[in-house]
């Protein structure tokens, strides 16, 4: 039995006044904010340091921004891996034979 | 009450946690189960304080062997000290099950994996090795079902393969030296080759790391927040013992702590998920003993202690998720904080504790790491790992709470977790805050003095930037439908070389083993029938040699041959 969906009903006491996260608005607003604080954060580093985008004396660049350029390319390769490496669900368990058709796996 | 401790000096804290679990598996009283798994690990505190000093305790003299069952020295004080704690908040959060096989099991597995911590010899740490293999398995039994008791077959054969090969390597090791004290052994012999296999094996080295996503997200609630604490982490303290600054293990470190990316974001089981996290999390500390020195020996020794209760933490969340709902499908969760919001507060500070984020303990343990490796040059070490920090650590917690807890609502009002199931939680927030907060509790109890300093404005405002990136990361994929996750399906690891690709090669021997040998009887068969044809042939009434031969025929055949052996004898040299 599931409750309709956003309807406050069988919400915990608790949750009530976050009832507004789930809505596509919240989740927006909260992307807009979150970019406006890592655009924010690398202007305010590029401005406010002597030698560019540098954090330590040996480190320079805004080495964070390459993690996050591959984070995101990890995540679009996810898709050739689902595509090339997954299989059913109860791959191992019926291919293997030890389950015959109609046991509960 | 100090002489009352006193009294305890020089006992392992082990027994405690073993008697306790071997009671608790003879009780048939829940409520005598649950006061022993508390009293338990009570206990064995009581006996950690109590031993203040450094030393070799309880050693036992076997004639050629001498045995030491409780070194306690910087190194083994505190993985046992958080294995102590680990097994007091899981007894708390487990109040609310009634499971005698586990109850007992989780008490003699934590006390197993804090004998093998004090295990100053090779003999003793096999035994509790294999011990914590035993031990563990019944977590995995309990859930009952048939790929429960698959995996946990699976589990338990790897498990003892590597206490197998840790006896084998041993054994080589003592007769090459002499001796069998558990020190630095190196990996200047075969032996100490074939030692650190049998670790790596339980520490998810690069292609024998298939068990841990095989086996945790199929025990029990209860069963997987214990597993993700002991095995591994014991491991990871055998390396520190034993293969400090060995520089193979910067390599397999990182290999450990970047590959998991994929499976982090493909996969639809959200323990699997925190599986891979776990293995990610092991290779920092893997390279952190690779480097070695006492930054990096202190580092891995944070991230193992903080590691323990943050993970603890994200598996006892999505124990409570598993409880509720009965799924920890993330294709089939969504909305939950509606219903557990306090689950949800929990699962936050987990997760904020994973990614690094400062003020909680994965940043005073993770930034350890990352200085060892760049005081000690490791540059390209450094930079791989911070990309497997946003990639890995901050992707799994980000999917774990955003799954399970906001996402799409699937409509879920359940009840919210058991108040027992929120102590346990809250015992290990806390923890995840306290030690991050203030950093010189987690630093004090580490194997080296040191004086470091995580809160730099540098470190704090560059892992601010790299976590608010991932999460921009994360959020646009998710705003765009482009992160890969589907239902219902398996993604293939190395588990298929033998789940797959060696029970089909099993098979196929098997039947070309059949087809061979019956080829041959075949064969054999006709051969046999030929012959047998043949001598019926010669020899039947009817044959060849049951004919009559005229008497002139015979005697000129008999002529020639008395000419034969008579030339042979005449031209023979005398």
């Amino acid at each position: 039995m599931t409750a309709p969906r956003d309807s406050k009903a069988g919400m915990h006491p608790l949750a009530r006044p976050l009832s507004g996260l789930s809505s596509p608005r919240a989740g927006l607003i909260a992307l807009i904010v979150i970019a406006v604080l890592v655009v924010g954060g690398f202007a305010l580093e590029t401005v406010l340091s002597d030698g560019g985008l540098s954090k330590y004396p040996e480190v320079y660049g805004a080495y964070e921004l390459l993690p996050l350029a591959a984070a995101a390319v990890a995540i679009l390769l996810g898709w050739g891996l689902v595509w090339l490496i997954s299989r059913p669900g109860d791959f191992y368990s019926r291919a293997a034979g030890d389950v015959t058709e109609g046991q509960d796996d | 009450m100090t002489d009352a401790v006193s009294i305890l000096n020089g006992v392992s804290p082990a027994w405690f946690l073993i008697a306790a679990g071997l009671l608790a598996w003879a009780s048939p009283r829940s409520e005598l189960r649950k006061a022993l798994m508390m009293l338990g690990p009570i206990g064995a505190l009581a006996a950690w304080f109590a031993t203040g000093e450094t030393g070799v305790y309880g050693v036992l003299d076997l004639g050629p062997v001498v045995l030491e069952t409780f070194r306690l020295d910087g190194l083994s004080r505190v993985w046992a000290l958080v294995f102590i704690l680990i097994s007091f908040i899981n007894a708390v959060y487990a109040l609310h099950e009634r499971n005698r096989m586990t109850d007992g099991a989780a008490l003699i597995y934590a006390g197993s994996a804090v004998g093998a911590v004090f295990a100053g010899d090779m003999l003793t740490l096999f035994f509790f090795w294999e011990l914590t293999a035993l031990a563990s398995a019944p977590l995995i039994f309990a859930v009952g079902t048939p790929e429960a008791q698959r995996a946990g077959l699976r589990y338990l054969a790897i498990q003892v393969l590597s206490g197998v090969m840790l006896l084998g390597g041993a054994a080589m090791w003592a007769s090459q030296t002499g001796s069998w004290a558990f020190d630095a052994i190196g990996t200047g012999s075969w032996a100490g080759i074939i030692l650190m296999l049998a670790i790596g094996l339980k520490a998810g080295f690069p292609l024998l790391h298939m068990w841990i996503p095989d086996a945790y997200p199929k025990a029990t609630g209860v069963g997987s927040v214990v597993l993700s604490a002991f095995t591994t982490k014991l491991a990871i303290y055998a390396l520190a013992r034993g293969f400090a600054g060995e520089d193979a293990l910067i390599v397999i470190g990182l290999v450990m702590a970047i590959f998991p990316v994929f499976y982090v974001i493909t996969s639809n089981d959200l323990r699997q998920t925190l599986a891979y996290a776990l293995i990610n999390q092991l290779g920092f500390m893997v390279v952190a003993i690779g480097v070695g020195g006492h930054l990096g020996i202190n580092g891995a020794a944070a991230n193992a202690f903080a590691g323990v209760i943050y993970m603890a933490l994200m598996f006892m969340v999505l124990g409570a998720v598993l409880l509720r709902t009965g799924t920890v499908k993330a294709t089939e969760l969504g909305g939950l904080y509606k219903s557990m919001p306090i689950t949800t507060l929990f699962a936050i500070i987990g997760a904020l504790s994973v990614m690094g984020a400062p003020l909680f303990s994965g940043f005073v343990a993770k930034t350890l790491i990352l200085s060892a490796a760049h005081h000690e040059h490791h540059d390209l070490a450094y930079t791989l790992l911070v990309y497997a920090s946003a990639g890995v650590m901050e992707i799994s917690a980000l999917k774990v709470v955003w799954f399970a807890f906001f996402g799409k609502d699937r409509g879920l009002r359940v009840k919210e977790a058991p108040q027992t199931m929120h102590l346990g939680m809250a015992l290990a927030a806390f923890l995840c805050v306290f030690l991050g907060v203030n950093y010189p509790a987690l630093y004090g109890v580490l194997p080296f003095d040191m004086d470091y300093k995580p809160y730099k404005l540098a470190s704090v405002y560059g892992q601010s930037q790299l976590l608010l990136g991932t999460m921009l990361v994360f959020g646009l994929a998710l705003y765009f439908k482009l992160f890969p996750l589907k239902s219902d399906r398996t993604i293939l690891d190395a588990d298929w070389l033998y789940r797959r690709f060696g029970d089909a090669s099993a098979r196929w021997g098997a039947a070309m083993g059949q087809l061979l040998f019956d080829a041959i009887g075949k064969v054999l068969g006709a051969f046999i029938s030929f012959v047998r044809l043949r001598l019926f042939n010669l020899f039947s009434p009817a044959g060849a040699l049951s004919k009559e031969f005229p008497s002139g025929m015979m005697a000129l055949w008999t002529a020639i041959m008395l000419a034969g052996v008579v030339l042979v004898a005449y031209f023979s040299p005398v």
